[in-house]
């Protein structure tokens, strides 16, 4: 359902991913994942029919968004110190709807990755071979997805009035952003100071 | 920022932060993460928020397959069953 965007199309997918995977159980090995070969399954079934016919243009991920995007904007969530986890607090202040309408906001390279490994819990690994990518791609798209995650969550915090400190409400000092270099937005897609996420690919031309 | 290590510890371990959330990280690197976490309380707070978020929007987004759906799903299977054995409903 979160892969399609909507119902109908989640119900068409299901259905044609239960015949794909009952023809095709003859292929499947025992011992491995019965759960991640099935995904596999949907993963490619969604790509093969339903993205051409939603493509959309991936140019809303070409800006770069910072580490921590979230976290730094809502000023550690002041509320944890009173005495309420961080957990509690972020599970108050974003409504089912909010984080499922964030996550639609992402286009398919992102989404998905995001989708199986928050929402799905599966190993990079597992995704590499669903998506049919490299482990160091799912990884790069995996970091990209989850801050362009954040930003579009980032609305929805405001409406609920989390983020009412305008100004001082990013405290400069003290936090992560001295460490980080402070590189705030705009940043042209350098990758992160690590060597390990492999480029991208394939951000701009799907 | 904090005066028992130096800024790039910070930096390497915001970049290991989702790795490590994931249960990703190498296990050369988990001891030096865990410590640093440990010590570093603005790294520290950062990883309870990603950890948290992560926890939050898992949550969110789980969805629970509709019965007639599943209902519909296995007709399907079944049928098809019938289709290649001749026996229908006996997958």
């Amino acid at each position: 359902m979160r892969m399609t965007r909507n119902p109908a199309d989640a119900e068409d997918l299901l259905q044609e991913t239960f015949l794909r995977a009952y023809r095709g159980f003859p292929n499947f090995n025992e011992g491995t994942n019965l759960r991640a070969w099935l995904y596999r399954i949907l993963t490619n079934t969604y790509i093969n029919t339903y993205r051409a016919k939603q493509r959309r243009p991936d140019q809303t991920q070409l800006d770069e968004v910072e580490d921590l995007y979230l976290y730094r904007r809502l000023g550690g969530l002041e509320a944890a110190k009173l005495g309420r986890s961080a957990e509690d607090e972020l599970m108050d202040l974003f409504a089912d709807e909010d984080v499922k309408a964030a996550l639609e906001q992402l286009s398919d390279n992102f989404r998905i990755p995001v989708l199986l490994a928050d929402v799905e819990g599966f190993s990079y690994k597992e995704i590499a071979e669903m998506v049919d990518i490299p482990v160091g791609t799912v990884m790069s798209r995996l970091h990209r997805g989850r801050k362009q995650l954040q930003k579009a969550l980032l609305p929805f915090a405001e409406t609920h009035g989390l983020t009412e400190r305008p100004e001082s409400g990013r405290p400069g000092s003290g936090r992560i952003d001295s460490e980080q270099g402070d590189s705030e937005d705009g940043e042209p897609g350098i990758p992160e100071s690590g060597a390990r996420p492999a480029p991208d690919e394939a951000v701009v031309d799907t | 920022m904090n005066e028992n290590h130096a800024a790039t510890d910070c930096a390497q371990a915001i970049e290991w932060l989702h790795s490590y959330i994931d249960g990703e990280l190498d296990e050369s690197d988990l001891d030096t993460m865990r410590i640093h976490l440990d010590q570093c309380p603005p790294c520290g707070d950062a990883h309870e928020f990603e950890r948290s978020l992560h926890v939050v929007i898992s949550t969110k987004c789980a969805e629970t397959i509709p019965p007639d759906l599943r209902d519909k799903l296995i007709a399907l299977v079944v049928g098809e069953s019938g289709k290649s054995t001749g026996s229908p409903a006996d997958p």
